[in-house]
């Protein structure tokens, strides 16, 4: 048995096993057919706005910085005007969280219109990729017929001029990846220079140009298939009433090629032929599916021609699908992940609007707690100070009188000029008589910005014998 | 073959599993990262002929140290140099300028030492020469109460402070009590000539939290 095309149109797509892996583990290589319809065309249109943005982003600078730039150097980001600094990274959780959910409920609510429509693997392998190799290499009987054969002059330019086409592509579309950390002028040059010049960046737009060249080349639906875990995580978010690509089998059943008999089903098999990750849609909602439309636009294209309603494979929810009315959107899962995703994104939202312009934490300094001097006692606290902001601020240091009376401060920076994100650590030198302390307390040191009058108390506590 | 599709026996809470064979590429990466793993323990841990992540780390941080010396030297800061400034009346006047605006909070007015120890007699916790007495203003040592200056008051503004320094030492003005080690500049000036600039600095700036904490200690009991 063939591995190839030969295997395929003996074997059938089933529920037990995964189609795109022989009996003997290779690889069962898919040939999806072309398929016109209005998805496709929504798609196009989606797709063109998501790659424009993708490739469009790092060229928009907002607040001197590009309008995202994660720079892993200096472990800083840059996220439309906002600068975040390595000791913001905990809003990351908020963030992801929110997302996530937010994710979740679109799942719980539409299926993987995720996959279908937005995910950079699908966009890039569905709207670019496929319509590379469909150009090169032909449609799908072609492409099987040629495969099948011999070497010739005419498989080989096609095969090489396939490969260094999707080679380019993964090339661009690593650079553009990369123009996220680096960026994009400054990646142009360094495009320009000898790669010994700047190994890291070379090295990084080498690898993931590898990495997406396999995937277009080869590795494909797998990616979706068997290493991405929204895939697998889509049973537990989904239920009866989640939108999903479904075949009508009350309406399809008994499948039957003479047109006027049985259900309306003609066992056509284009659902079949023009799915990208090899299932069959008739066998129900399964883990393969990437709710990518195909089979919808391919089912309608033959009801119109035999005169059927269209329809027969569409969105629509399971419990529908099994006969049932349609329910309403107001599930417990959809509150729950709504719930949880607002939670989310509304800390996120709020500790980035209220992220303080500079960060200042007072520490006892290293050491011995506390020094006799003479009559007097001695603490020393460090106050560690970040600019958080991208212009260069001055603060300024004092202690609270109010709060510890009796206290003598000896600040060595009273005022310190931190220059853009910079941070700087500033010594701290405290005294009280021996005969006025009768066990440690608290003091407040304070740090200010007299600019904007933001200011920022630092407990911390007096100690003594 | 005949396993393809076919349902295992057991069962775990009535979920079964399929008997299906994993791609090959699954077992390509499997066998490869076994294969990895040999070569790996063998070259890091065995035959150690490639450093270890530690081992890479500390050749960085001696990278970032010699670049560090040569952005110094660069900037044509050398103990001469900064010796002969101290022979300078205007760098001086300025040097002294900022002493009093900056350093007599903790110095004290003529350098006797307050909080900070006496910088008149011939004792240095942080190393004696220009270049270690510059480099102690331009980062500080925190953890001691002594702040970073460099960012504050740039490289030029700290020369002059050093020249100035220079012109106080050895005084011994009646203050606080010696600390640290005894420096003999013409010994430690051979020193930076013979060994050349690149181990002196260096070594001082590690002996920062070791030896130089030992040193200041049994002072701050006393006191």
């Amino acid at each position: 048995m063939s591995a190839t095309a030969k295997g395929a149109s003996q074997r059938r797509p089933d529920l037990d096993t995964l189609y795109s892996v022989n009996a003997d583990g290779s690889r069962n290589y898919l040939y999806p057919a072309d398929v016109a319809g209005r998805w496709q065309v929504r798609q196009k249109y989606i797709w063109a706005v998501l790659i424009a943005i993708y490739a469009g982003l790092p060229w928009i600078t907002i607040g001197g910085h590009p309008a995202i730039h994660i720079d892993l150097a200096s472990r800083n980001a840059y996220l439309f005007g906002l600068t975040f600094t390595n000791q913001d990274f905990f809003l990351m959780f908020f963030v992801v969280t929110g997302i996530g959910f937010a994710l979740f409920v679109t799942t719980a609510l539409l299926g993987r219109i995720w996959c279908g429509f937005a995910c950079p693997q699908t966009v890039f392998m569905e709207g670019v990729i496929r319509k590379v190799e469909r150009w090169i290499e032909g449609p799908r009987t072609t492409r099987i017929r040629r495969d099948e054969g011999p070497w010739t002059f005419d498989k080989t330019w096609r095969k090489v001029a396939k490969n260094l086409a999707f080679l380019a592509i993964a090339y661009l579309v690593a650079h553009i990846f990369l123009s996220y950390f680096i960026p994009v002028r400054e990646l142009l040059t360094v495009v320009r220079t000898h790669p010994d010049e700047n190994m890291l960046a070379f090295g990084w737009t080498m690898f993931f140009t590898t990495i997406f060249f396999i995937d277009f080349a080869w590795f494909r639906e797998q990616t979706c298939l068997i290493i991405c875990p929204y895939g697998r995580l889509q049973s537990a978010l989904i239920d009866q009433d989640t939108v999903i690509v479904g075949y009508d089998a009350e309406r399809g059943e008994p499948r039957s090629k003479k047109k006027n008999d049985g259900g309306d089903c003609i066992d056509c098999y284009r659902c079949v032929a023009v799915c990208p990750t090899g299932i069959d849609i008739r066998n129900g909602l399964q883990m393969e599916c990437i709710g990518c439309t195909r089979c919808i636009d391919a089912c309608d294209d033959i009801m119109r021609k035999i005169g059927k309603p269209e329809g027969l494979v569409r969105y629509d929810s399971q419990r529908s699908f099994d006969g049932g009315e349609r329910a309403s959107l107001a599930r417990p899962r959809v509150f729950l992940y709504a719930i949880l995703g607002v939670i989310g994104l509304t800390v996120a939202g709020f500790s980035i609007a209220d992220r303080d312009p500079f960060h200042a934490n007072a520490l006892r300094a290293q050491g011995i707690p506390y020094m006799l001097e003479g009559e007097r006692i001695r603490n020393l606290y460090s106050i560690h100070l970040q600019n958080k902001t991208n212009e260069p601020i001055t603060l300024e240091i004092m202690g609270d009188e109010a709060v510890a009376p009796g206290i003598e401060y000896l600040i060595p920076q009273p005022s310190v000029v931190l220059q853009a994100l910079e941070d700087h650590e500033v010594p701290v030198f405290a005294y009280l008589n021996r005969d006025q302390f009768d066990g440690s307390f608290p003091l407040d040191l304070v740090v200010a910005d007299p600019s904007t009058g933001e200011i920022q108390r630092l407990t911390v506590t007096f100690r003594g014998p | 073959m005949s396993e393809q599709g076919k349902v295992r026996e057991h069962s775990f809470d009535g979920i079964q599993e399929f008997d299906n064979r994993l791609p090959n590429w699954w077992l390509w990466i499997l066998y490869g990262s076994i294969v990895y793993s040999i070569g790996y323990w063998i070259l890091f841990h065995t035959l150690e002929v490639v450093p270890h992540p530690t081992g890479r780390y500390e050749a960085d941080m001696r990278a970032a140290e010699e670049a560090q010396l040569a952005n110094l030297a660069a900037g044509g800061v050398t103990n001469e140099s900064l010796a002969m400034m101290a022979t300078m009346d205007d760098m001086i006047a300025e040097g002294r300028e900022h002493f009093v605006t900056y350093c007599v909070v903790c110095h004290s007015d003529q350098g006797q030492g307050l909080v900070g120890p006496n910088l008149t007699d011939e004792y240095w916790i942080h190393g004696g020469s220009p270049m270690d007495i510059r480099q102690t203003i331009m980062d500080g040592v925190p953890s001691k109460g002594m702040a970073a200056w460099g960012g504050q008051l740039g490289p030029r503004r700290v020369d002059q402070a050093v020249a100035y320094l220079l012109t106080i030492r050895d005084t011994n003005v009646e203050g606080k009590p010696p600390e640290g080690e005894l420096y003999v500049p013409a010994a430690a000036a051979d020193d930076a000539v013979e060994e050349g600039t690149e181990a002196g600095p260096a070594e001082a700036g590690l002996a920062d939290d070791g030896s130089a904490e030992e040193a200041s200690a049994p002072n701050d009991a006393e006191a």
